[in-house]
């Protein structure tokens, strides 16, 4: 049960929480599909599949200088990987993110941001994202900003900073309990894992925020 | 036995799993992103797809005697390769693609 009035700042991952990714992903893998056929080429998933692995590798090692590291793959220019991934994995979603996004969302999102501060904590950029959702929110922070991927808490205490608020007064909603889930237990804060705790904001946790 | 549309797609995923080394994820996983990848397309590409897909079942028929989904999988990779090179590219490099998604990391 969450006490919604003692919290002032609610933080919320965004791929996988604020929308469905299997959905998009199936689609994105189509449009690489005929990406692959007219390029004649698997240059472009082999790049992109190399890239997230690497994320992960760094995120598991708590990378120093991540933005830099992501891009250097080996055999590639890293002008090259970082001009591919902002195609594939920033713009090209974007349409299709609305009609995907998790039942409830909109409506939890105005009613929260009357009596809560909001943020959105990604490890990717999420002005765009969040724009093609319909959402807004008072913060945001992506992992570059803080030069840290989650788990690690850097991005979580940022916003705290920002918005002035104490760990027992914050919440984190994300869909990852190795990401999220981690990153909110380093920083002494609550989280929902969506797929554990909820699937959608309709849901009875969601019943009294605000 | 008649060829098999799942089964297809299934060693084909797997054959790309294999294949690609330290890509992680399972051929399980990959065949069921690529079946349900194929069923968000546009339906009127489905079918076309499909059909393709069955007759490249049946190809290793008349000189193996069976389909290619009941291939080993080193006769399967081979030839997944051999269409790589072959006339039917643009099928192998549809699904070698769904599958290399499939392989990504959440
Ligand atoms: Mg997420």
């Amino acid at each position: 049960m969450i006490d919604w009035d003692r919290l002032d700042l609610i933080v919320f991952d965004l791929d996988g929480t604020l929308y469905d990714q299997p959905p998009v992903r199936r689609r994105m893998a189509v449009m690489l599909a005929g990406e692959v056929i007219r390029s004649r080429s698997t240059a472009v998933p082999r790049m992109l599949g190399a890239y997230r692995r690497r994320r992960e590798a760094l995120a598991e090692a708590m990378a120093q200088d991540f933005a830099r590291e992501q891009y250097c793959l080996p055999g590639c220019d890293p002008g090259a990987v970082r001009a591919v991934v902002s195609e594939w994995m920033e713009q090209r979603p974007l349409p299709l993110l609305r009609r995907f996004r998790v039942e409830g969302a909109g409506r939890l999102f105005a009613r929260l941001s009357a009596s809560h501060k909001v943020a959105v904590h990604s490890d990717y950029r999420v002005e765009a994202k969040l724009a093609a959702l319909g959402l807004s929110t008072r913060y945001a922070v992506a992992a570059e900003d803080v030069g840290r991927l989650k788990p690690d808490p850097a991005g979580l205490r940022w916003l705290m900073a920002m918005a002035g608020a104490d760990p027992s007064r914050t919440l984190m909603i994300g869909d990852r309990d190795d990401r999220d889930g981690e990153a909110a237990r380093r920083a002494g804060v609550r989280a929902l894992i969506r797929g554990r705790d909820f699937r959608h904001y309709n849901d009875p946790v969601f019943g009294h925020a605000a | 036995m008649l060829p098999d549309f799942t089964a297809t797609v299934g060693a084909l995923a797997a054959t790309v799993a294999e294949r690609e080394q330290g890509a992680g994820g399972s051929p399980q996983a990959a065949r069921d992103f690529v079946l349900a990848s194929f069923a968000a397309m546009p339906g009127y590409l489905r079918p076309p797809l499909r059909a393709a897909t069955l007759f490249f079942d049946a190809w290793p028929l008349p000189r193996r005697g069976r389909f290619f989904h009941a291939l080993s999988p080193a006769e399967r990779r081979a030839q997944m390769e051999a269409w790589e090179a072959g006339p039917a590219h643009m099928l192998m490099r549809f699904y070698v693609s769904l599958a290399l998604v499939s392989l990504w990391h959440e």
